[in-house]
C-alpha cells in the first residue's frame, strides 16, 4: 500500500482515492458531490482500479465503490455523515478560451476538445487545458465562476497543459450510481468504421434498438441525444451517455432526406 | 639427192643463227592454253562450266583473290539474309485485362474502449459497434 502524502491534496479538499500498486502510481484527488454522501475521482493508467479506497486525513473510510471501466470514473459511497457537496454544472458549450479555477489555487483555460490521441480515437471526448501553474493533481475539479464543477482534471500532456473529463461524464456515471447501484452502457446495434470521415452506419443488428427504430445501412448519423455528430469521434462521444432504457432522438441522413428517429437503447450484454 | 655434208653444215650454220622473235615463247604458252580453254567450254554438262568458270576466274589475274573474298562474302551474306527463320514462339493470345481504379484504403485508426492514455494501450480497428 502507498502512503499518500495529504497535504499534495488543494487545501480545500482532504480526500482522495488511494490505489493499490507502486508507489509511483498516480493518485486521485475526490470530491463530494451530489447528497454529499458520492465521492468522485478517476483512474489514470496504469493504477489498479478494481482495488481503490477512500481516505481523508490519512484514514481510510468505509465505502462503496462504483468503477465505469470506460471512463475510469470512481464513486465512492460512504455510509457515515453527508459532507457539503460541489454542485456540478455544465461543460458542453464550453469553447476555446473558456477560463475556470483550479479547486484549491490556480486558474485553467480550455484550449479545446480531444478526440483522439495518438492517432487512437478515443470513447468520450476530452478537454485540452492550460494551466497557469503546475497540472493540478488528476480528479482536481475545475469550477466555473459560481463554484460549479465544469471538469475534473485528468492526465498531464506536456508543460503546464494536461486533459480534463468534462463534468457530463461523472453525472452519467453518477446517474447509473444513485438509480441503479451500477454503472450501465446502452446499446443500439449498429456499427461504424473508425476510418469514415462521417458516422455512416456500416451494419444494423437485426431486432436491435437501432433496427427497431428504423435505421439502415448507409444512413448518415447526425445528431444521437442532444449532441450533434459531424464526425465519427462525435458519434462515439455520443454514444457514451445513452442510457439503458431511456429513449433518445435519432437524426440521420438518408439520401437527400433527413429523418429524425427515437431509439431505446438497451443494455449491452456483458455489461 | 642426198645433200652434201658440206650443204649440211651450211643449213646448220643458217639454222645456229635464226632466233624466234621477241615474246614468241610467251605468246605460244598463252595461246596454247587460250586454244585448250576454248576446247573445254565447247564440252557441255556442269563440269563444262565448272571448268568454264574456272578458266574465267583463271583468267583474272592477281585480282582474282578480291573477287573471292567479295564472292565469299557476298555468298555467306545471301544465305544469312535467305536462310528460313527458326520457328518462332507464338505470341500468347492477348487476354482481356479487368481493372478498375479503387481508392486507396484509409489507414487503421485504434479505437479505445476505454480511457487509458497510456501511450501503449491499444484499441480496437474494423467496425465498431455501439
Amino acid at each position: 500500500m502507498c502512503i499518500w502524502s495529504v497535504s499534495a491534496a488543494p487545501a480545500e479538499l482532504s480526500w482522495e482515492a488511494v490505489f493499490r500498486g507502486p508507489e509511483s502510481e498516480p493518485d486521485s484527488v475526490a470530491f463530494p458531490v451530489g447528497d454529499g454522501r458520492y465521492f468522485v475521482a478517476v483512474a489514470l493508467s496504469g493504477v489498479q482500479i478494481a482495488d481503490v479506497r477512500l481516505r481523508s486525513a490519512g484514514r481510510i473510510l468505509p465505502a462503496e465503490v462504483f468503477v465505469d471501466p470506460v471512463s475510469r470514473v470512481v464513486i465512492f459511497r460512504i455510509s457515515g455523515p453527508a459532507e457539503k457537496a460541489l454542485p456540478l454544472a455544465s461543460s458542453r458549450s464550453a469553447a476555446a478560451g473558456a477560463e475556470w479555477a483550479v479547486k484549491g489555487g490556480g486558474k485553467a483555460e480550455a484550449e479545446g476538445w480531444i478526440k483522439q490521441i495518438n492517432g487512437k480515437m478515443l470513447p468520450l471526448s476530452l478537454l485540452k487545458m492550460d494551466y497557469s501553474a503546475t497540472v493540478p493533481r488528476a480528479g482536481t475539479p475545475l469550477t466555473d465562476a459560481s463554484g460549479a464543477v465544469v471538469a475534473i482534471a485528468h492526465q498531464a500532456s506536456d508543460g503546464r497543459r494536461g486533459y480534463a473529463l468534462p463534468v457530463e461524464v461523472v453525472k452519467r456515471v453518477l446517474e447509473d450510481v444513485q438509480g441503479h447501484g451500477k454503472v450501465s452502457r446502452g446499446w443500439i446495434g449498429l456499427k461504424l468504421r473508425p476510418e469514415a470521415k462521417v458516422p455512416q452506419v456500416t451494419k444494423v443488428q437485426e431486432g436491435s434498438p437501432s433496427a427497431l427504430a428504423g435505421v439502415r445501412e448507409g444512413d448518415v448519423l447526425l445528431q444521437i441525444g442532444q449532441l450533434r455528430t459531424p464526425e465519427y469521434a462525435d458519434a462515439v462521444n455520443a454514444f457514451f451517455f445513452l442510457r439503458p432504457g431511456v429513449s433518445a432522438p435519432l437524426r440521420l441522413r438518408r439520401g437527400n432526406q433527413e429523418l429524425s428517429l427515437s431509439v431505446t437503447p438497451v443494455r449491452k450484454e456483458g455489461n | 639427192m642426198k645433200p652434201s655434208v658440206e650443204e649440211i653444215g651450211a643449213l646448220l650454220a643458217l639454222k645456229r643463227h635464226e632466233r624466234p622473235e621477241e615474246g614468241y615463247f610467251d605468246d605460244f604458252l598463252r595461246e596454247f592454253h587460250h586454244r585448250r580453254r576454248e576446247e573445254e567450254v565447247l564440252k557441255s554438262g556442269p563440269s563444262g562450266w565448272l571448268r568454264r568458270a574456272s578458266a574465267w576466274f583463271s583468267n583474272l589475274g592477281a585480282s582474282r583473290w578480291a573477287y573471292g573474298a567479295g564472292l565469299a562474302y557476298a555468298t555467306v551474306t545471301a544465305l544469312f539474309l535467305l536462310a528460313p527463320d527458326a520457328p518462332r514462339e507464338q505470341p500468347a493470345a492477348p487476354v482481356p485485362v479487368h481493372y478498375k481504379v479503387a481508392p486507396a484504403e484509409p489507414a487503421a485508426v485504434e479505437q479505445l474502449k476505454a480511457l487509458d492514455l497510456h501511450p501503449s494501450s491499444q484499441g480496437s480497428t474494423g467496425e465498431q459497434e455501439f
